[in-house]
């Protein structure tokens, strides 16, 4: 095997592991850099405090019960409005790209309404969803709902003929043609939208928690910072993070399952 | 003999920015049951479309095409179609891939699953069919389209170029397998090819077409029984020859 050639089989979990190792290194090492920063007072500790007293007031916050209730609220916030987002996404993506007919109709209305940053319809959710939950589920089903829509539709509108012709040479037509090859082809378009979406989910969940929510971690990061507790200001920061970081890689985890015929899943 | 297989004067042709592209025109051709007809001609002068057209995919704009007793009035099971590009769904498995067609058909799982298992067994493929197409290498991925095409059990036929991509040993194990296919089941057989000794070693009937609009320039018949001696025989070294000025080599 020749030095650059591709790690394959025994050697590909060795290669992970050392790339796992590396990365958590680095992360490690700028932990340290943060504490020692944070510890030798170029910055004033209540502006800058170090990981150290982060962790501690994340501890007392799961002491507490806050942290979980914060956490349940965000994520019941964000996973509602990401499975509407997603359904009605992925519907209208196959809808555009299949029926030349609805693409006509739907898609100039859609792509000038895409252009308006999601954010600037908070205040106008608000006014028509009520400052409850439905307004903050309505963000983030926005926000997530656009990028499923483009990926799906541009998936559906890349169908290989080959596949289609061997389907229909093979006894497939009909419903039956869209459900076995249609719907196959636009499945790795679906979850790379849903890829991208969970990041803009966790945007607007913020911004819908910052403005007018009396629980959740971005609720709590704001609040925070508005009674000048950085502490728990980065105690929240610290766990919205890793709750981001932990829905991405399971994401990932999961559309390999779905996709096992990928070269790369997502 | 019944006629499995009538083209007569069709024409089709592919709409363009810079005007049509005449494919076919006036073009005849017929395949009796059980025959096996080669298809010779130089790139581009219409052969996949002609089995295009032929399997339905593409309706002509003149001209008859009418397999068995009925016209052809899009794709149908008894037809099947070897694709150039093999066009392996990507999604499915080789086993998956092999019965897609029963499947959709509704035949039933034991079935389906037995015939997947002799199509496999027969394409030696039997180890792999858990594996995805990407994990294939060409020739296996070509034998898979054969497997899978098989599995509708046709009475026709349509390959295109199929054993193109595949190196000389593999190529002539194909050709071995496809005679076995064809001896066991006599289904009618359009083959097209660029391989003049392909031609030879498979049919009865050879045409070699012209550039497009694909004209029929020469077509011969080949005496069986075809034993690898054969294939030098004066007779056929005679054929070959007539075959290859007609493609203009
Ligand atoms: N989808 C298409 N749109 C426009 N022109 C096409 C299309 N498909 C084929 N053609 C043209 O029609 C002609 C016949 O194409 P066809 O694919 O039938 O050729 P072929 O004989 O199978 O060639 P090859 O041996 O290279 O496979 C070619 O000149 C090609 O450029
Ligand atoms: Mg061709």
């Amino acid at each position: 095997m020749s030095p650059r050639s591709e790690p394959s089989g025994r050697n590909r979990s060795r290669s992970d592991l050392r790339d796992w190792a590396v990365g958590a290194a680095s992360v490690a090492a700028a932990l340290c850099a943060w504490e020692l920063l944070g510890r030798s007072g170029v910055y004033p500790p209540h502006l800058f405090p170090p990981p150290s007293a982060v962790a501690r007031e994340l501890k007392s916050l799961a002491a507490s019960g806050d942290l979980l209730r914060d956490t349940v609220a965000s994520a019941r916030r964000w996973s509602l409005g990401l499975a509407l987002g997603a359904a009605l996404g992925t519907l209208m993506g196959l809808l555009t790209g299949v029926l030349l007919p609805a693409r006509r109709v739907v898609s100039p209305l859609m792509n000038l309404t895409r252009a308006i940053p999601f954010i600037v319809l908070l205040p106008l959710a608000m006014l028509w969803f009520g400052l409850g939950e439905a307004s903050k589920i309505a963000i983030v089903a926005w926000g997530v709902f656009c990028p499923v829509w483009l990926s799906t539709e541009s998936a559906a509108l890349a169908v290989e003929k080959e596949y289609v012709w061997a389907a229909r040479t093979l006894g497939a037509e009909g419903w039956r043609l869209w459900r076995e090859v249609h719907w196959p082809c636009c499945l790795p378009g679906v979850v790379t939208g849903l890829r991208l979406a969970v990041s803009t989910a966790t945007f607007a969940l913020a911004a819908a928690e910052m403005s007018g929510a009396f629980d959740g971690l971005a609720y709590r990061i704001f609040y925070s910072y508005q009674m000048f507790q950085t502490e728990r200001m980065m105690a929240g920061v610290v766990a919205l993070g890793a709750l981001a970081f932990a829905v991405d890689r399971l994401f990932v985890a999961a559309s390999r399952r779905v996709l096992p015929w990928r070269e790369e899943a997502a | 003999m019944s006629v499995s297989l009538r083209m007569d004067g069709v024409r089709f042709s592919y709409p363009s920015a810079e005007g049509d592209v005449l494919a076919l025109d006036r073009f005849d051709l017929t395949v009796e049951a059980g025959e096996v007809v080669c298809v010779l001609g130089p790139s581009g002068c219409g052969k996949s479309t002609l089995l295009a057209l032929a399997a339905g995919l593409l309706s002509p704009e003149q001209g008859a095409i009418v397999a068995g007793e009925r016209p052809v009035e899009g794709p149908g099971v008894e037809r099947a179609l070897v694709f150039q590009k093999h066009a392996l769904f990507p999604w499915e498995t080789v086993r998956g891939n092999v019965e897609f067609g029963p499947r959709v058909g509704g035949v039933g799982e034991a079935e389906r699953r037995k015939r997947a298992d002799e199509l496999l067994s027969a394409v030696g493929l039997s180890e792999l069919d858990g594996q995805y197409p990407r994990q294939l290498s060409e020739g296996q991925r070509q034998r898979v389209g054969l497997a899978r095409a098989l599995a509708n059990e046709p009475k026709v036929l349509l390959m295109d170029e199929p054993f193109a991509s595949l190196d000389a040993l593999t190529r002539r194990q194909m050709q071995a397998l496809l005679v076995s296919v064809w001896q066991a089941r006599r289904q009618s057989i359009l083959f097209v090819t660029h391989d003049v000794d392909e031609a030879l070693a498979l049919g009865d009937r050879f045409v070699v077409l012209s550039a497009r609009p694909a004209k029929i320039l020469l077509e011969r018949r080949v005496a069986r029984p075809r034993d690898p001696e054969a294939l030098y025989s004066p007779e056929t070294r005679a054929l070959r020859e007539e075959a290859l000025r007609a493609l203009g080599a």
